[in-house]
């Protein structure tokens, strides 16, 4: 186990920047998840972690020790990726203690972790089969196995439930979880999925183009979205985003057409400019004393609860509503309340959040 | 075609009205097909169990005469063995020669398309070509490769000596299937995962042992259909390059099956003979198309 470090860690390909410097600590034993949409430059940084890149600046160390010029065998990592990359001609056994033999590791070694492995993981039945007669959970499972019979530093999973249905996916993110609790190793998760960013980290890294948008534990950045991306991205459905305008007098921020939400920190620096309503769907609360009225387009049942998508104004929005049978209609009207606290305020041009 | 298809049924689209269509369209292939392949076959088929007298004037059914004849002589197994030798060898070397260049190429850096264009040259020659450039180089006194054998103390005179004859023939046929053999090795390796070779690196699988663990077992699928096509192409197209070289000589020493299955037809005009020959190479050839079949089959993964 190890504490993994960047310092304005960067990439170019050419002249395109896949990378802008970045610096991120992970402490030991943590597990963080790198998230963002595709081309974000999460699996660069993780590559470059795992040295199947090497960053155009910037040191990484590992343990305190620079790695930057060590081959990835070197590094003392594990990784998981997204096809799992088991060898094909190999039985599940042989793709387990491939790396150990390479190692020069004792027979009576190879044997003990292998073995290890294999309980943990339930690969007892597998241990003959080649990985083409395996189920793309099981393959998982054994590309799991290969990385912890190393005992790394440190692991590194590149969106490793992609290729999985929807069950087996919830399933493997648990198993993930639980692995991490007992292992204690230190972990870089890879995923473009907010749901497992959300579920599996200790401390995530919200990254879009290239460079990292926020930094947090989950609920923190759930709560305290640093920009209008963030805020975007996480959440399912994610937060309503409106475009607004701060009264003139900074007391309250103007929606077209609807009525004027009071804000419970004064903006008077920004009196009449243009900024980014953020609403969670839970924030917009039907109540027949509401300051708003909404037409539902579109009304989604979930089982325990409801998903009313609305028209606001001239904008959409999402509402979720905790309740299992709906006792309005599409095309009904409906009066919201918004609760001041759950507002949240972002530049309209940069993005970035403001005080509220 | 309302409702749902069932198996063995065309796609709409691909529907003709007519029943005469089909076949016109198929028309030029099938007499290509007729001319080149089914006509011969079935002369040499008819050929094998006749024999005719010297003015062709008439024929006589021999039933099995020529089979046996054909496989007693001493000449038809000195032909068989030394196929077999010439084929496996030069298979051998020729795959492990462009699995070699191939994985070599693709290691480096920079350069890999030139690399890749040279290496392709010979394939692009014809065999009889090929041959003459060997016959340029390799002729005794004058030719650049023999001045280089004798300037070693080599005595270089393969018209003469049935061992040079056969190097001469072997270097010749390695050379041009090295070319054909490091193309497919080329393409399977890069159309190999990235992720598996990444595995590897992070495995520590370096060098020799990411040559022999990892990409040569990878490549498996490739070298049996390189197996069979070397050899398909040794037993069958390696007729012009040996006419060209050595003509079959010195005594013998490099007539393959194919070879003598010509000088039996052409020069001593025993067409009974030459017709179990070809009969009995074709029989060679499909074997070695069915193991192919069959290993691929095993192979597939599920």
């Amino acid at each position: 186990m190890a504490t993994l470090e960047l310092y304005q860690v960067c990439k170019r390909f050419g002249a395109a920047s896949a990378l802008t410097p970045t610096s991120l600590q992970v402490a030991d034993g943590e597990f963080v998840v790198l998230v963002g949409p595709s081309g974000c430059g999460k699996s660069t940084l993780l590559r470059m972690i795992a040295g199947l890149e090497s960053p155009s600046g910037g040191e990484i160390r590992i343990g305190g020790r620079c790695v930057n010029a060590q081959e990835p065998s070197a590094r003392d990592i594990a990784m998981v990726f997204q096809n799992y990359a088991l060898y094909p001609h190999m039985s599940v056994r042989e793709n387990l203690s491939y790396a150990l033999k390479l190692r020069k590791l004792e027979r009576a070694e190879i044997t003990r972790r292998v073995d290890w492995a294999v309980d943990l993981l339930g690969l007892q039945p597998l241990l003959a089969r080649k990985p083409g007669e395996l189920s793309g959970g099981q393959r998982q499972r054994v590309a799991m196995g290969r990385a912890i019979v190393r005992e790394p530093q440190l692991f590194l999973f590149d969106e490793p439930l992609s290729n999985l249905d929807a069950r087996l996916r919830n399933h493997m993110r648990v198993e993930i979880k639980q692995l991490h609790r007992r292992l204690g190793t230190t972990t870089v998760y890879v995923t473009h999925d907010q749901v497992e960013a959300m579920t599996l980290a200790q401390r995530m890294v919200v990254m879009n183009h290239g460079r990292i948008e926020q930094v947090g534990t989950p609920e923190e950045v759930y709560a305290q979205p640093a920009s209008a991306f963030v805020a975007g991205f996480l959440g399912a459905p994610p937060m309503n985003l409106l475009a607004a305008r701060v009264s003139a007098e900074g007391t309250h921020v103007l929606v077209e057409d609807l009525a004027p939400l009071p804000l419970s920190a004064p903006q008077p620096a920004r009196a009449g400019r243009a900024v980014t309503l953020g609403l969670r769907p839970e924030a917009l609360l039907p109540d027949v004393d509401g300051c708003w009225t909404v037409t539902l387009n579109l009304i989604e049942s979930l089982g325990g609860e409801m998903l009313l998508h609305a028209g606001v104004g001239k904008q959409a929005c999402v509402l979720r509503i905790a309740t299992t049978t709906s006792p309005w209609r599409e095309g009904d009207t409906l009066r919201v309340n918004v609760a001041s606290t759950a507002l949240h305020l972002f530049d309209a041009d940069s993005g970035q959040r403001l005080p509220s | 075609m309302g409702g749902s298809r069932t198996a063995g049924e065309p796609l709409p689209g691909t529907w003709f009205r007519g029943r005469w269509l089909p076949w016109l369209l198929l028309a030029p292939q099938l007499l290509v097909i007729a001319v080149f392949f089914l006509w011969p076959t079935l002369r040499a088929l008819r050929d094998a169990f006749y024999q005719g007298d010297a003015f062709g004037l008439s024929e006589e059914f021999v039933g099995l005469r020529h089979f046996a004849h054909t496989l007693g002589s001493a000449e038809y197994g000195h032909a068989l063995l030394l196929t077999l030798a010439y084929a496996l060898l030069t298979s051998a070397l020729s795959l492990a020669g462009g699995f070699a260049l191939a994985v070599a190429v693709e290691g480096l850096r920079s350069g890999r398309t030139l690399f890749r264009t040279l290496f392709l040259w010979p394939y692009a020659l014809a065999p009889a070509i090929s041959a003459a450039l060997w016959v340029f180089l390799f002729r005794p006194q004058v030719g650049l490769g023999a001045g280089l054998l004798e300037h070693v103390g080599v005595h270089w005179n393969p018209a003469l000596q049935a061992g040079q004859a056969q190097a001469l023939v072997l270097a010749t046929t390695v050379w041009q299937l090295l070319a054909y053999n490091f193309l497919f090795y080329g393409a399977a390796l890069q159309s190999l995962p990235p992720s598996l070779l990444e595995a590897a690196a992070l495995d520590g699988a370096r060098g020799w042992r990411r040559v022999r663990d990892v990409i040569w077992p990878l490549l498996a699928p490739t070298t049996l259909f390189l197996v069979v096509t070397d050899l398909t192409f040794v037993l069958f197209d390696t007729f012009g390059l040996i006419d060209v070289l050595t003509q079959g000589g010195p005594d013998h020493a490099t007539e393959t099956l194919v070879y003598k299955l010509y000088e039996d037809a052409f020069r001593n005009f025993d067409q009974g003979a030459a017709a179990v020959q070809s009969l009995l190479l074709m029989l060679l050839v499909t074997g070695l198309g069915v193991l192919q079949l069959r290993l691929q089959r095993r192979r597939v993964p599920a």
